[in-house]
């Protein structure tokens, strides 16, 4: 059963320049114990699908589609009952490690506090709580860390405060956003660890946004790819990075330093004005003239979706008619 | 050839005894974790950070004491690409007069219509285009202020550039564009390059040697494909492991 299930998600932004569509009819599952990785590069909507989640967006947004957690429909639910939800339910644990704590406040202090807003107990207890707590995510020496600021630790033991933060009240739906950006490869990998045992743990459903290719073979059981505000393709994520099917994807893979460095010519489209056709049509190695033309709907394929005109039934016959057309148009 | 030593502050050891060259065209990669001293190192070698003890030699030259670099003695030709692209540009500044700048201090153009030209080449060489000029740092992504980071460091004809991971911020299609540009923009000029990174995977396409450092020493050096296969430092193996785990 799934915990989490989002139906035709639409976030908009209304902004003076127009329209922003971040998110366009998203669509996904996650599911208890599953930790499911949504990747895609810088401006595709990934981290604005997190906050859409949990509801956390500015006021020139617009949600529409369905969010239910648990049977429960989030998008119609008022502020008050969804502040009980944020956190206890469904936490989220945010990015830049380094402007996500208070600088002027002990760690100690911001994990207490945290605590006791979960829980009722005493200082002296939530204390004690947060030193075995951060002893759970491998910081060393956690009692003599509760006293520091955050300035005085580094980026990868800041972003295992901010995990302990985000799984105090024992969610059972973790939205973790780039938590190994700028990190070693050491670090990286405690982190990756750390993120697997406290869903092992817990049992939560794990939503991790990232763009790094090498956490998500390493951490998920399935993945999403985004692109321009949709999804591209997804399904469990050893298929899906050992034999990825949309050109896109292909070329995501194909530019990591182990697969030769080759860039995807191009950028992406503005989410303001997007084009008509596939939105990757105009960076698309395998583009025919219909890609241009039709927008292409998600492929459902025995092992994973894939939303590209190749893999569209009935393919030969649509591409004959837009040919055509094409070919009267020029004339 | 460069020659940095021991670098104290606060009786704390960053840089313990590091030595290393580059020859004209080559890449250094230089690999390390986190607050293992590879930033640092790039700043004394610009004169950003004065070194307690030990030398930098430039062309020949010895970089002087305290960082005092002057502007006649040719030390604008090593230049340094920083991480982050956010802070490498004043938000102040459109794109054409963060270009202008260091054209005008240098003096190396007469005229506005020289500058313009010049800045247009440039604009070129990077891979931008003219609308660009008009904007600010903050209208511009990641890459793209790599890239006019890139074109600024050019302006100047460089003869060393100090990569301190410039993509590490970057997504990685956008990683494998800045990366091919830098490439091919040190072929052409047949620049020294100082690539410092985290990532082995990236160092081993970037460059020809590679030097590791851990905790403020150079651990172990040598040509990129060998250390690879053979790494020779328990340090070098772990990192070698970890680009295999994921």
């Amino acid at each position: 059963m799934s915990l989490l299930q989002i139906r035709n998600l639409c976030t908009t932004f209304y902004t003076p320049g127009g329209l922003v569509r971040a998110v366009d009819g998203v669509s996904l599952d996650l599911v208890m114990g599953k930790t499911t990785g949504l990747i895609g590069e810088t401006g595709c909507g990934k981290s604005v699908l997190g906050h859409s989640i949990l509801r956390l967006l500015p006021a020139n947004a617009r949600i529409e589609g369905s969010i239910r957690f648990k049977g429960e429909e989030l998008l119609c639910l008022p502020e008050t009952k969804l502040r009980r939800l944020r956190g206890r339910e469904m936490a989220f644990i945010p990015q830049s490690p380094a402007t996500s704590l208070n600088p002027v406040l002990t760690i100690g202090r911001q994990l207490v506090e945290t605590i006791r807003l979960h829980k009722r107990v005493s200082r002296q207890k939530a204390r004690e709580a947060a030193a075995a707590l951060l002893e759970l995510l491998d910081l060393p020496a956690p009692e003599k860390r509760l006293a520091e600021y955050p300035h005085q630790l580094s980026g990868g033991m800041r972003q295992r405060v901010l995990a302990a933060m985000g799984v105090v009240g024992n969610p059972s739906l973790l939205i973790a956003d780039e938590p190994t950006k700028g990190l070693d490869a050491i670090v990286r990998r405690q982190m990756a660890a750390v993120l697997r045992r406290l869903t092992a743990k817990t049992g939560a459903a794990l939503l991790l946004i990232t763009h790094d290719l090498r956490v998500v073979a390493g951490l998920c059981d399935d993945v999403a790819v985004m692109y321009a505000g949709e999804i591209i393709e997804s399904g469990p994520a050893r298929v899906v990075l050992t034999d990825p099917r949309h050109p896109y994807t292909r070329g995501l893979l194909g530019s990591l330093p182990a697969h030769g460095l080759k860039p995807i010519p191009g950028v992406s489209p503005s989410l303001i004005d997007l084009p008509a056709g596939c939105r990757f049509f105009h960076r698309c190695p395998d583009a025919s003239p219909a890609c241009g033309e039709v927008w292409p709907s998600l492929v459902k394929q025995p092992d994973r979706q894939v939303r590209c005109l190749l893999f569209a039934q009935g393919r030969e016959s649509g591409k004959g008619v837009y040919g055509r057309d094409l070919q009267a148009a020029v004339v | 050839m460069f020659t940095a030593g021991i670098f104290k502050r606060q009786s704390f050891k960053v840089l313990d005894g590091v030595s290393l060259h580059i020859s004209p065209g080559e890449t250094l990669g230089l690999v390390g974790g986190s607050g293992c001293g590879k930033s640092t190192l790039a700043r004394v070698i610009l004169g950003l950070v004065p070194a307690s003890s030990g030398r930098v030699v430039f062309k020949g030259r010895e970089l002087p004491a305290g960082g005092n670099r002057r502007r006649d003695q040719g030390w604008e030709k090593m230049q340094i690409i920083f991480q982050h692209p956010e802070a490498s540009l004043n938000p102040r500044l459109k794109i054409r007069d963060s270009l202008a700048e260091p054209l005008r201090i240098h003096r190396l153009v007469t005229d506005r219509e020289e500058e313009a030209a010049v800045i247009a080449g440039l604009l070129e060489t990077v891979g931008l285009s003219r609308e660009h000029l008009s904007r600010y740092p903050h209208e511009l992504s990641g890459g793209q202020i790599q890239r006019v980071v890139l074109a600024r460091i050019l302006a100047l004809r460089p003869a060393c550039i100090i990569a301190d991971e410039p993509t590490s911020m970057l997504d990685v299609s956008v990683q494998a564009q800045v990366l091919r540009l830098l490439k091919d923009i040190q072929a052409r000029y047949g620049l020294a390059c100082l690539f410092i990174s985290h990532d082995l995977a990236v160092v081993r396409w970037m460059s020809d040697r590679i030097a590791v450092m851990s905790q403020g020493r150079i651990v172990e050096t040598g040509l990129a494909a060998q250390i690879i296969k053979n790494p020779g430092h328990p340090y070098t193996a772990a990192l070698v492991r970890e680009e295999e785990f994921f």
